[in-house]
């Protein structure tokens, strides 16, 4: 039988970082999951954050590339970076056994990576290559500006960002509960914040310039935000986003998750604007901004905005029910079908891998476990009413792809 | 010719103690049967698997199965995708060059209901050209969405495949070509009972759950004969993909050996050594491409490549082979993941296993890795490169 157990350890006696444990006897692997907060208001901190996650993984003290590559691959899966709206993510998959390695490599990671000029000069000449999709300017738009970085402030914002409190790691697998955080508090006992100075602070004053926001693609990208649900509360208690979180996560599935949702039927079925349209809760700031996307060869999106409005306004307790249903389902179906998207263009699955990513991200932006929102109480007036405050009020973001 | 009442031909596989038990139904007419128990498992799957034999892709034909897909995802009467949602069961389809992959999931006790949606999907269908049209103008939308990985990989199949290798997806043009009854036609031909696989895989009892698939498959019969598919020759080549940014290279396999096997393990070590970069590969028995590619860069692969050395390679050897068999692995461990990969090698060959692929890495040595890596190199390879800006 598979159970999972998850225990908090925060506190002065632990390490100096929020530490999650996903324990599943049925695992194959272990998962490693480190989150690092990034200042979400601040698009020079993004854009560092794309050259941070890479000069990482090129090498620490320990481990040369090569050897971090082989030892990060011994759970079958290629070790992985990502910087997002709120954080970076480094995850990797060991045997089931290495315990000890898993550890090991958290502190390399943390702590040792090498970041070398030669390799982060590397990274920096090649950012102005790279490009976005539709759906990553969907989820996650003003991707900030790398131009004014070079690898000074990269070496900097490592030590700033991998600091005792801005970081939070979960390991998923089979252990014994409790086992991770013991060693992982050992192995970090005398870890200290470090008074890095930038050598290039001068800069930080410089506004940032706003990235390219278009993609490479054909069509229109039509997105429409609403408004940010606070998920990080002052009071410390499981209760205090129960009111917002679970109802727009309702919302969102009922917008635009799958076949039954409005923007299936309004968007694609009844106006044939797009193949594709989906809804998601992304992260911004301290909680999570719904937002409608979809792309399009002809976007009008008022013409949308119009029969999404119609279709919400007739809503009935069948939708609301499918929608609850549908919530319940994901973690049990395996499918790429839920609201949360919190770090990459797929949504949260009930993989070991999203399933321990998401006890570290959950933890570093609201410093409580995740728990799958419950949304018993919510009621079909109010998922009404704040679908149509969404739709009706949103400024629309109309991206061409070129 | 008439089919008689089949006596299906059942063979319980052997498989470890360690493996979910699993049972193939070889019927009559042709028609394979596979249900594998996970036991515990909260999600069931049916999988309907059509052949490509007799269906194959031509400049004719381009892209017709695609539409078709997407029209039987609708049903009889429209709806049937949306319908199933209602009920918590979810339908989608996918369309590869061996295959259409037709697939529902849902809980544990919706055998009878995904059956059902399987019967209707089986029947030969009507389409109205409204209706056709209708869905014509929804894929004009999928064809803006086509992301640069997939352009590139058409692109690099085309290279080594020419016609032979055209991609599932079609064309606007081609698929305007499709009418009712082309569309009807093709149904017949593709549903041929000797083309269809059906996968069952969740907690269920493997004899029980056989036994309600069989009455929906075994009446069917066809007076058609049913050709082999064509080996598919490749050949190392270099094509510019105007629409797409990045690169691809893909490494020209054939069928399912060893060789094959050793190219998917030298794919993971060169995604696990260039940053960024990623794997494709659909298992095919004809013959393929085990592609590499990076759509965030148009010149940091190939250089990457050319350059390795034994030193680097002999670095890549033993992660890559762990990460092949992490894939192979992880797709054998949940109900849906198996059935695709089950079913997709089935109806290919009623002999293909996913364990044979995996036993095969672990007998993967240091020259056949090498010979591998040498796949992916210019004089070897099928490349694609993205010139778009």
């Amino acid at each position: 039988m598979t159970w999972l157990s998850i225990l908090l350890a925060l506190g002065q006696a632990g390490p100096p970082m929020l530490v999650s444990e996903v324990t599943d006897p049925a695992a194959k692997s272990l998962r490693v999951e480190i989150v690092a907060g990034i200042p979400t208001s601040n698009s020079r901190e993004r854009a560092m954050a794309d050259v941070l996650g890479p000069a990482i993984v090129r090498g620490t003290m320990a481990y040369p590339r090569a050897n971090l590559l082989a030892a990060t691959s011994r759970g079958g899966q290629i070790l992985i970076v990502r910087a997002m709206a709120d954080h970076l993510r480094i995850g990797f998959s060991l045997a089931p056994r290495d315990f000890d390695l898993a550890v090991q490599l958290c502190d390399e990671l943390i702590r040792e990576a090498l970041i070398s000029q030669d390799a982060t000069q590397r990274i920096l000449d090649e950012l102005p290559f790279r490009s976005r999709s539709a759906w990553a300017m969907a989820w996650f738009p003003g991707s900030g500006e790398a131009r004014l970085l070079n690898p000074a402030d990269v070496k900097f914002a490592y030590r700033r960002t991998f600091t005792p409190g801005n970081v939070s790691i979960a390991i998923g697998g089979n252990f014994i509960a409790g086992e991770f955080r013991r060693r992982l508090g050992e192995r970090f006992e005398h870890w200290r914040p470090v008074q890095a100075l930038n050598p290039r602070s001068r800069f930080q004053l410089e506004p940032p310039v706003r990235a390219d926001e278009s993609f490479r693609g054909n069509g229109t990208l039509a997105a429409l935000d609403g408004p940010v649900v606070p998920v990080v509360s002052s009071v410390t208690t499981e209760a205090s986003d129960r009111p917002t979180l679970p109802l727009a996560s309702l919302a969102v599935a009922m917008v635009g998750l799958g076949k039954a949702s409005a923007a299936y039927e309004t968007v694609r079925e009844t106006l044939g604007q797009s193949y594709r349209q989906e809804a998601a809760l992304v992260p911004d700031g301290d909680g999570l901004r719904p937002v409608l996307a979809w792309v399009s060869t002809k976007p009008d999106v008022e013409a949308a905005r119009q029969a999404l409005l119609k279709r919400i306004d007739a809503w009935n307790q069948q939708d609301i029910d499918l929608a609850r249903a549908k919530l319940g389902q994901f973690a049990d179906l395996a499918i790429p079908l839920s609201p949360w998207l919190f770090n990459s263009e797929r949504p949260l699955t009930n993989s070991l891998e999203d399933r321990t990513f998401i006890q570290a991200y959950w933890r570093m932006k609201t410093g409580r476990a995740w728990t799958t929102p419950d949304t018993a109480s919510v009621t079909l007036d109010a998922v009404k009413s704040f679908a149509t405050e969404w739709i009706r009020e949103a400024q629309p973001r109309v991206i061409a792809g070129r | 010719m008439a089919w008689l009442p089949a006596l299906g031909l059942a063979l319980l596989m052997a498989t470890p103690p360690q493996d979910s038990p699993r049972l193939r139904t070889l019927l009559a007419n042709g028609t394979a049967i596979l249900v594998e128990r996970f036991a515990g498992a909260k999600v069931l799957t049916v999988q309907v698997f059509a052949g490509a034999r007799g269906v194959q892709e031509t400049p004719e034909t381009h892209g017709h199965r695609h539409l078709l897909e997407h029209l039987i995802l609708r049903g009889k009467r429209g709806d049937l995708d949306r319908r199933l949602e209602r009920l918590g069961i979810f339908f989608t389809g996918r369309t590869h060059r061996d295959a259409l992959q037709l697939e529902f999931i849902g809980r544990p006790n919706q055998l009878d209901a995904m059956l059902s949606a399987v019967q209707e999907l089986l029947d030969p269908p009507s389409f109205d050209e409204a209706t056709i049209a209708r869905e014509l103008a929804v894929m004009r939308e999928e064809f803006a969405l086509v992301p640069d990985h997939q352009r590139l990989s058409r692109t690099a199949w085309q290279a080594a495949y020419g016609v032979s290798g055209l991609d599932p997806f079609g064309t606007e043009e081609s698929i305007a070509q499709a009418t009712s009854a082309k569309l009807r036609e093709l149904h017949l031909r593709m549903f041929h009972p000797g083309n269809v696989v059906v996968v069952v895989a969740g907690d269920v009892e493997i004899q029980g759950a056989t036994a309600k698939v069989q009455p929906i498959v075994e009446d069917r019969g066809s007076d058609a004969e049913l050709p082999t598919l064509p080996l598919r020759e490749g050949k190392p080549s270099r094509e510019e993909a105007p629409d797409a940014f990045g690169e691809a290279r893909g490494a020209i396999v054939s069928g399912l050996g060893e060789a094959t096997v050793a190219t998917l393990c030298a794919a993971y070590g060169i995604a696990m050594w260039v940053e960024n970069a990623y794997v494709t590969y659909t298992p095919s028995a004809t013959g393929g491409l085990v592609i590499v590619g990076r759509t965030d860069a148009n010149n940091a692969l190939g250089s990457v490549i050319e350059e390795l050395t034994e030193g680097d390679e002999a670095l890549m050897f033993a992660p890559a082979k762990e990460l092949a068999k992490g894939w192979l692995r992880e797709q054998l461990a949940a109900p849906t993941s198996a059935a695709s990969l089950r079913g997709l090698l089935m109806v290919q060959s009623a002999s293909l296993r996913p364990e044979t692929l995996l036993e095969s890495v672990d007998s993967v040595g240091w020259t056949s890795f090498r010979q591998a890596i040498a796949r992916f190199k210019q004089d070897q390879a099928a490349i694609a490169v993205g010139t778009r800006r």
